[in-house]
């Protein structure tokens, strides 16, 4: 069925009128039509008759027919109520009917009301150019390397004729700790974006917005300007590129780079497969208080390892063995786990992460606790936390003798996964009977394990946004659930987890 | 042809019955006029809110109450009233009687046309495909029932969608500015100030007919492509083209129309606080140098946007290069802006944090503390 709405007859037609003589005339038939039925339609003013008709005599001037048929039908049936029929039912007839008629008037004017209006706001003469006196570039950036400033990435590189560019795209939905091994949503490009992509192409920019900063222009994220990412294979061989060597973590030649967590780590391993020195051959950005590498060529094509944590593999074997023997493998795992994070000294989650797990008690910040759970995907971290776990585990810091009347949330679920091994009904009493006095907002172990087992049994990253409200509100709902025996999501995960992981290795003295 | 359920006809005969008091009483009014009325004509009207609900016809109920506030004020001598007002209900009354009519006519119920009759209570309806919108602007309300709450206009696809958080006032206050920080459900790490930034596909959202979306426990929400191009189809560079871009919801029923666009000043000037009209105003010109004029309601919930336009009139440096409000025209064209949107991105500080954001909403943020 149509709802379309026409019990007005003709257009309304604005165009022919004059504005402000309309306007006027607008006000005296809203005067009229409010005398009407301030008076009653059964009983209306003897003036107003001629008023109507005077207001449709206008109306023929000012241009607008329609208007002027109805208050000629208004008038019309006014007159016949003024004095009109003595009858009472005839005069509710008659009154009736006009109601209908100024109704339909009404409806009209409401429409040609809203008209006018319109069209009095679109008279104004034609907009002009409007006011432009941004500085915009248009042209190439071919790009050199890429690092990132927290969650803003900065792209580094140099337009047609070797000027320094630089752009800034703050990302969404990055992954903190693994930037390059996933999907990121690009500002700048206004779409998602794997950033290795970057390093093979060249950006295109046609009348994008850009300031002026220390290293050159620099462009950002514009509303309506969007660069294109084209492929472009030919390597960069400007003066910034160079050879540099590498042992142990000391830089063997000028420049002196600054080797942050993640590259330190990167470099670390680079040096398992080289023994002694490196050389790498990169492209570096010499600043006047710090250089940075922006990255690397290997045989399968260009690296950012200050960026990139999936940088030269290493077996896992050969890493369970390299922490297994090092004398700092805590070193490693704070470089895998700090990553690209810094935190304000005090904050960093990290290193009292490590104090705990050397067994220094030490209340956890949960603050960048979110960004660096969420990165448990990556093999490596998950071979660090298993290896240091399961070194936790054989120095007895973890074994249920040690564990003491007020235990750390994660020596429970811990100490639960082994129980589970040869017991689980005893690993469930256990766990229930200890998660009461789990204060979940101050434990990051528990989340380590959690997010750890989620990611053995689905494999699959587990979205865990910590530490804010609604999460913890989560984890809570599964406990109580879990408690109430059922479905073993969440925390039954770490049950399943220890059931299917190496631990089954690992001698812990049961309860 | 099939035959309708017993709950089915009671509800025809309900409308049935409305639609027919409904008339007689508009007659009468008609008929009678206000100088014939008396206090039992107010009482009538009140009576006939409670046939129009049982009747499932929300707007008439509405329009009925506001029929009876207006002859009440006339019968009082309040100085609040106008005989256009009066006249402009009774239409409005007329019109939707009219409708409500043919729907009957035709056999249909009044909950089939929510648009035009209006729906006591929104329908939701999951969406099976994830759904993907980004942030247009964001507003900060108070309601007369007591609720405060804010509402993110949202562009996905060819629509646009709403998605409010609503709170009583009785716990939360009534600063919208108190809700931006929470989290749109519990379920949910993403704050509404979140969501008003940026852009985000919606996994397993609920959906009413009018675009409102439900934030329920299965609401997932993922990060998504920003995009610029969302604005295209509400910009407006003149006041001309802002008034083309109104002159699609110009209708019978609604009248003075009004929307949400874009619009890109080149002046602003005249920033005066109105206490005689309770209206904040100041001027916006486009680059023909047609003036516009802007009103925002002096009212508790709406003092940090007048702060913020009061801001962006006196430093240039401030000024966005699009503003994005509601658009009405009313005796020309009014503006009510909702967000002040930046072609570059800025840094908002906020307690403590730093945000990139494109936009400021102005009602909820201080554009004062952008950097």
């Amino acid at each position: 069925m149509s709802l379309d709405f026409e019990p007005v007859r003709g257009e309304p037609d604005p165009s022919t009128l004059a504005a402000g003589q309309v306007r006027n005339w607008l006000a005296e038939v809203d005067e009229a039509v409010g005398r009407l039925f301030v008076a009653g339609l059964a009983h209306p003013p003897q003036d107003l008759g001629p008023t109507f008709e005077l207001l449709a005599h206008r109306a023929a001037t000012l241009g607008a027919p329609t208007a002027q048929q109805g208050l000629d039908r208004l008038a019309h049936q006014i007159e016949s109520l003024s004095p009109g029929p003595p009858d009472r039912e005839q005069r509710r007839v008659l009154a009736d009917a006009a109601l209908t008629e100024v109704m339909g008037f009404l409806t009209w004017l409401r429409l040609f009301r809203g008209q006018v209006d319109l069209q009095e706001a679109g008279a104004a003469a034609e907009v002009e150019a409007e006011r432009d006196d941004v500085p915009r570039y248009t042209g190439r950036m071919q790009v050199l390397g890429l690092y990132l400033d927290g969650d803003r990435l900065v792209i580094v590189g140099r337009d047609e004729a070797g000027q320094p560019l630089h752009a800034v795209d703050p990302l969404a939905d990055v992954d903190p700790l693994d930037p390059c091994g996933s999907v990121v949503i690009s500002r700048l490009l206004q779409r998602p974006l794997a950033l290795l992509d970057l390093l093979d192409g060249q950006l295109e920019f046609e009348g994008h917005p850009f300031g002026q900063a220390r290293h050159g222009r620099l462009l950002k994220p514009a509303f309506r300007a969007v660069p294109t990412l084209r492929p472009h294979t030919a390597s960069y061989q400007g003066p910034d590129r160079l050879v540099v060597r590498w042992s142990d973590g000391v830089r063997l030649s000028d420049p002196q780079v600054v080797v942050r967590p993640l590259l330190e780590f990167n470099l670390c391993k680079l040096l398992c497969h080289e023994p002694g020195t490196a050389a790498l051959d990169v492209t570096l950005q010499v600043g006047r208080t710090e250089t940075r590498l922006l990255r690397a060529e290997s045989a399968l094509g260009p690296l950012v390892p200050a960026v990139d944590a999936r940088c030269w593999a290493v077996h896992p074997t050969q890493l369970e063995g390299w922490l297994a023997e090092a004398d700092d493998w805590t070193r490693a795992a704070a470089s895998l786990y700090g990553g690209l994070q810094p935190a304000p000294a005090g904050t960093d989650w990290r290193f009292q992460w490590l104090r705990t797990q050397r067994g220094e008690r030490a209340e956890p910040s949960d603050a960048p606790l979110g960004k660096g759970i969420d990165a448990f995907d990556h093999v490596w971290r998950r071979y660090v936390l298993q290896g240091s776990l399961k070194r936790s585990l054989l120095e007895g810091r973890l074994s249920t003798t040690t564990l003491g009347s007020d235990p750390d949330p994660f020596e429970v679920c811990a100490r639960a996964l082994v129980l589970h091994l040869a017991d689980p009904e005893a690993a469930r009493i256990y766990l229930s009977a200890h998660l009461e006095t789990v204060s979940i907002d101050a434990d990051v172990l528990v989340w380590m394990v959690f997010a750890e087992t989620r990611m053995r049994v689905l494999e699959q990253p587990y979205g865990l946004d910590l530490p804010v409200h609604p999460q913890r509100m989560r984890w809570a709902h599964r406990l109580r659930a879990w408690r109430a025996g059922e479905a073993a999501e969440g925390l039954g995960d770490i049950l399943a987890w220890g059931a299917t992981s190496g631990w089954a290795e690992t001698v812990v003295t049961p309860l | 042809m099939t035959e309708l359920s017993r709950p089915a006809v009671a509800r025809r005969e309900r409308l049935a019955d409305a639609v027919e008091l409904s008339e007689q009483v508009l007659s009468r009014l008609g008929r009678q006029g206000l100088t014939r009325l008396s206090r039992a004509a107010v009482v009538e009207l009140r009576a006939l809110v409670q046939t129009a609900h049982n009747g499932g016809l929300v707007k008439l109920e509405r329009t009925f109450e506001g029929l009876a506030t207006t002859v009440e004020h006339y019968l009082d001598r309040d100085p609040n009233f106008r005989p256009e007002r009066y006249v402009d209900r009774l239409n409005r009354a007329w019109l939707l009687l009219e409708v409500a009519r043919r729907v009957h006519e035709a056999g249909g119920d009044p909950s089939d046309h929510p648009e035009a009759l209006g729906e006591y209570r929104r329908t939701y309806v999951p969406l099976e495909a994830p759904l993907t919108v980004q942030a247009l602007g964001a507003s900060g309300w108070v309601t007369d029932s007591g609720f405060v709450g804010i509402t993110v206009h949202l562009r996905g696809g060819e629509r646009t969608y709403q998605l409010s958080n609503a709170r009583p006032v009785d716990y939360f206050g009534s600063d919208p500015q108190r809700l931006l920080r929470m989290p749109l459900s519990e379920y949910l790490s993403t704050t509404i100030q979140d969501l008003a930034h940026g852009a985000f596909t919606l996994h397993r959202a609920k959906l009413a007919w009018d675009g409102r979306i439900s934030v329920g426990a299965e609401l997932d929400v993922r990060p998504a492509a920003w995009s610029g191009a969302v604005y295209d189809d509400c910009t407006a560079r003149s006041w001309r083209e802002a008034a083309e871009l109104l002159r699609s919801q110009l209708t019978p029923l609604e009248g003075a129309p009004s929307r949400l666009v874009l619009l890109t000043p080149q002046r602003w000037s005249g920033f005066v606080i109105d206490e005689k009209r309770s209206l904040a105003t100041l001027t916006l010109r486009d680059a023909a140098d047609v003036a516009l004029a802007v009103e925002v309601p002096l009212r508790p919930e709406n003092n940090l946007l007048i702060d913020n336009l009061q801001q962006l009139v006196r430093m240039p440096s401030l000024r966005p290069p699009a503003l994005y409000g509601r658009l009405r025209v009313e005796g020309g064209l009014r503006f009510e802006p909702l967000t002040a949107v930046y072609g570059e991105q800025r840094t908002l500080q906020d307690r403590g944090s730093s945000h990139s954001v494109n936009e400021v909403h102005l009602a909820l943020e201080d554009v004062g503390s952008l950097r």
